[in-house]
This record gives structure tokens, sequence and C-alpha cells, in this order.
């Protein structure tokens, strides 16, 4: 006999003995677990309301994978004993943990390519070069090149901050990512929100999904970013270049920025804008890029108004250029 | 009801095989990560609990002997985490220090103001029970696992778990009338609804 009959027996016993009090004897079943409960067994009640809410996330599962990666590369390290020294450290400051100092070098191509910090506060995945220093509560790093994922833990009011030559991205518990390259800082904020500040620039925040890319500062860096623009994007490759000319004081670097710039014009298709530079430049001269750009005008010349008017660009050639003979 | 990897991957991850481990945990996250969110209670980040579940779980498995059993021996890990991460919060709230949010709880402003007010009271109410009940509570009526399934995660015999279960249910509802949140509760459980 099942439960349920057992119990309707009794129901019976008791009805015939102390007449039918229905709902006493409904609730008592229910209150003994005789009768599969509808609101606490079906989806639809209270528990499925819980259980929608706290169903994971995929962006928390994703998290933790990532950090259970980093702690187990960590763990690795340890094990072949590259990291001996450090947990040294982190067992003899165990006791003030939100002060004890970090002194950490990353290195590009590192066995273990991750990071975290000894109360778990601040977790980094790199694949470039960097130091992450000042202590668990406020720490400093500085991102040299190379990519690097940050996650910082939130609520524990970490202070944390990583400077490069063209910005420095401050944030309180969140996670983002920092690609320093030849286009600039890019920093790509993955979870909460992220100040960034590039150099000589305003301050502004990030959310969730958004991304900044700072400018290298050096007409070096510029001319980089210029140079990587080229092809893909000429007019931002121009912008670049123009802003590293400004900078610039005269010199190679002045002068290859000057020669990427005919390169952009002529890729963005503005090659009359790139004959009219080039004859500008050689007329004040173009130092050692001279040959390059007076064949280069010679070209465009041609290519724009043919042997008859292209007379002065051809003049600046040197006798027995293939394109001269080509006017003769 | 959330999946485990199949014995096959189990003993791939146990023998070193990478991918096979990438496997394992990718599949059992998300059950550990439920678990840790619905039994940990209030105090407990969920998802640091997760991680330290994951970790004992990946550094541990060599010693797993029963690949089938694996559900179970990770069910057991995650109470003993969870407990200790318990404790800890205890502790912080000792001594003062900061106390953890759930990581996710405003993740999502939708999900969050519409469930949040009445799952926060079950939250509540679940640790109020005993943790034996709490646990199969959770894993019938909340994951919806059947008796044997969740008998065997837990390593009792099946009366055993129907048993708490009974308990588990009477209590939650006692408990659940002595909150507001009895006009709901009443009104989803009249005799003969579902």
């Amino acid at each position: 006999m099942t439960r349920e009959r057992e119990a309707l027996k009794q129901f019976g016993d008791e009805t015939r003995s102390h007449g039918p009090d229905v709902s006493r004897l409904q609730e008592r079943l229910r209150e003994e677990g005789w009768v599969r409960d509808p609101g606490l067994a079906a989806p639809t009640g209270i528990l499925a309301a819980f259980r929608r809410w706290s169903e994971p996330l995929e962006d928390g599962a994703h998290r933790v994978a990532a950090r259970v990666r980093a702690s187990m590369a960590l763990g690795r390290a340890r094990n072949r004993g590259l990291m001996l020294a450090g947990v040294a450290a982190a067992v003899a400051l165990a006791a003030w943990p939100r002060t004890a100092p970090l002194d950490v070098q990353l290195q590009d191509g590192a066995d273990s390519p991750a990071f975290v910090s000894e109360t778990g506060r601040l977790a980094l995945t790199y694949d470039g070069e960097g130091t992450v220093s000042g202590t668990e509560q406020a720490p400093r790093m500085q991102w040299r090149s190379g990519s690097v994922d940050v996650e910082v833990e939130p609520n524990r009011g970490t202070d944390f901050r990583l400077v490069t030559p063209e910005a420095e991205v401050r944030v309180l518990g969140t996670a983002f990512s920092v690609d320093r390259n030849a286009l600039g800082t890019t920093t790509l904020v993955s979870r909460g929100r992220v100040s960034v500040q590039c150099v000589g620039g305003e301050e502004v925040e990030l959310a969730a999904g958004q991304s900044i890319t700072c400018w290298p500062t050096t007409p070096a860096g510029l001319l980089g970013r210029g140079r990587r623009l080229i092809a893909a994007d000429p007019p931002a490759a121009l912008a670049a270049l123009d802003r590293g000319a400004e900078l610039a004081e005269p010199g190679p670097v002045a002068v290859e920025l000057a020669f990427a710039r005919l390169e952009a014009l002529v890729t963005d298709g503005r090659e009359a804008d790139a004959r009219a530079a080039a004859n500008e430049w050689l007329a004040v001269g173009a130092g050692h890029r001279q040959p390059a750009v007076a064949e280069l005008a010679a070209t465009l010349a041609l290519r724009l108004d043919g042997c008859a008017g292209a007379q002065s660009e051809l003049a600046a050639l040197s006798a027995g250029d293939p394109l001269l003979e080509g006017c003769r | 009801m959330l999946p485990f990897p199949s014995p096959d991957v189990v003993i791939a991850a146990r023998a070193g095989d990478g991918s096979a481990r990438d496997q394992l945990m990718a599949s059992s996250l998300p059950t550990v990560l439920a678990w840790c969110r619905r039994l940990g209670g209030p105090r407990v980040d969920p998802e640091d609990a997760a991680h330290d579940v994951l970790i004992v779980v990946l550094t541990r498995l060599p010693s797993l002997r029963q690949e089938e059993r694996f559900g179970s021996w990770v069910f057991g890990i995650t109470r003993r985490v969870l407990a200790k991460h318990r404790r800890r919060s205890w502790v912080k709230n000792w001594i003062g220090g900061e106390m953890p949010d759930i990581a996710d709880a405003t993740a999502d402003p939708v999900r969050d103001t519409e469930l949040s007010e009445l799952a926060q009271q079950v939250e509540g109410i679940l640790g109020q029970l005993p943790p034996a009940q709490r646990e199969v509570l959770v894993l019938c009526d909340v994951e919806e696992r059947t008796d044997e399934a969740v008998a065997a995660l837990l390593g009792v015999p099946v009366g055993t778990a129907k048993s708490r279960l009974r308990l588990a249910r009477a209590k939650f509802r006692r408990l659940a009338r002595g909150r507001a949140l009895a006009p709901q509760f009443v009104g989803l459980t009249t005799w003969g609804q579902g």
C-alpha cells in the first residue's frame, strides 16, 4: 500500500470518528509530506523564482574559468620552483595582506604567463612585459608592451592603476584588458567601469564593452602608428603622421614621417596631393629620402599628366633613370 | 538539471589530457557555480567559492577512483569549500573586515528587479534550514533532480533522501509562513493546484 493510501485510510478512520474535517486533514497531509506540494515541487513556485535568480550567468562562469586557469598556471609555476621566492615572501607577509608589497617582473614568453596576488585581489594573464609594484591594497603596474588581461576583485576597495607611456588606467573592482602596440595603448573593459586618461587628454570613463586607444605621444611612436595604419585606414594614418610631424625636431624621424605621409596620400587615392607634397618637400630638400621622393613625384606626374606634363619632375631624376628614358 | 561530464571525459582528464580537463571544467563549472550560489548563503561569494572548488577538483582529480561517482565527489568538495567560506565570512564579520557581495547580484538589472526580492527571501529561509535539509531541498526542488539522483549525489540511501526532503519541505513551509512570503506561498500551494 502506498503512503498516500495509508494516509487516506487514516483520513477515513478519522472522518468516521470525528466527522469530515477535510481542510484540517489536507493541511496535515501536506505538512507531513504525504502529498507532493505543487508550490515546492513545481518550477512555477517560489523555489522556481529562486532557481531563476540563482542560475549562473555566462560571464560569471567565464570569469571563474579564467581565474581557475590563472591559478592553475601559477600552481604549475610554483611546482617547478619558479615561484619559491614569491611563496616564501607571501607566507611571511600573510599577516599584512593589505599592505604586503608587490614586486613582480612580468616577462614576455614566460612559461606561466599569469599572476595572481597572494590575497587574490589582482589576477593577470599577460603576453608582454611589465612590472607590478605597490601593495595588495594599491597595486601599481607599469606596462611596457604586449597585451594583459586584468581582473581586480570587486568590492574590496583595491585601488589599482596601470600606467603606460600613453595612458593611465584606474579601476576599483573590474576586469579589463590593455594592449600596448604600435597603435598606442588600447583599453577594453569587460566588466565594471574604468577611468582612462590619455597623456595630455581628458579623463574618460568606460563601461563594459567600451574601449579607447591612447595614441603614442612621441614622434617615433606616432610614426609607428601611422605606418601601421597606412594600408587599413589611410586618413587615420595621416592624422597620426601629421601630429608626429608637428612634434618632430628636424632629423631622420621627421623625414620618415614626411615620407610615410606621401605613402598614406597615395594609398588614400590622393595622388595629386601626394605629387604636390612631394614637390614642395623636394624644394626644401628631402634629406636621405631625396632620391625616393623624386622618383615618387615623377611617377605620379607621369600617371597624372603624361610625359609632357611631367617635365619638371623628370628633370630632377638622375640620368639613365628608366622613367626618364621612357619619355624620350 | 545541469550536466556533468561523461565518465570517459573524467578518465581522460585524470590521465592528464589537457582538452579533457578543459571540457571537464567547462561542463562542471555551471553546476558548481549554481551550487555555490544556492547553498552558500548571502555571505559567501559564489565565484570565489566555485573557483576554490574547481582548483581542488583539478588538483585532486588523480585521486578519484570511481569516475562514475564524479558528481558526488564534486558535491562533497563543494560542501566542504562552502563550509570553509562560511566560516571565513563569520570571522570577517567578527573582526570587521569587508564583506563580499554576491558577484552577480546586480549584473542583470531586469533579472535583479524581478526576482531579487522574492529569491533573497527564499535564500534567507534556506539559510535557516539545517545543512542536510537545505542540500536536499535545493537538489530536488530547485534543481529538479530525482530522488535517486539526489541520493547518489549525497551518498545516502534513497529513503534517507526522501525523509530529509519531507522534513525540509515542512520546515521550509513553516519558515515561509513566518515571513511576508505567506500570501504568495499559500496562493501557490492551494490544495489541488498543479
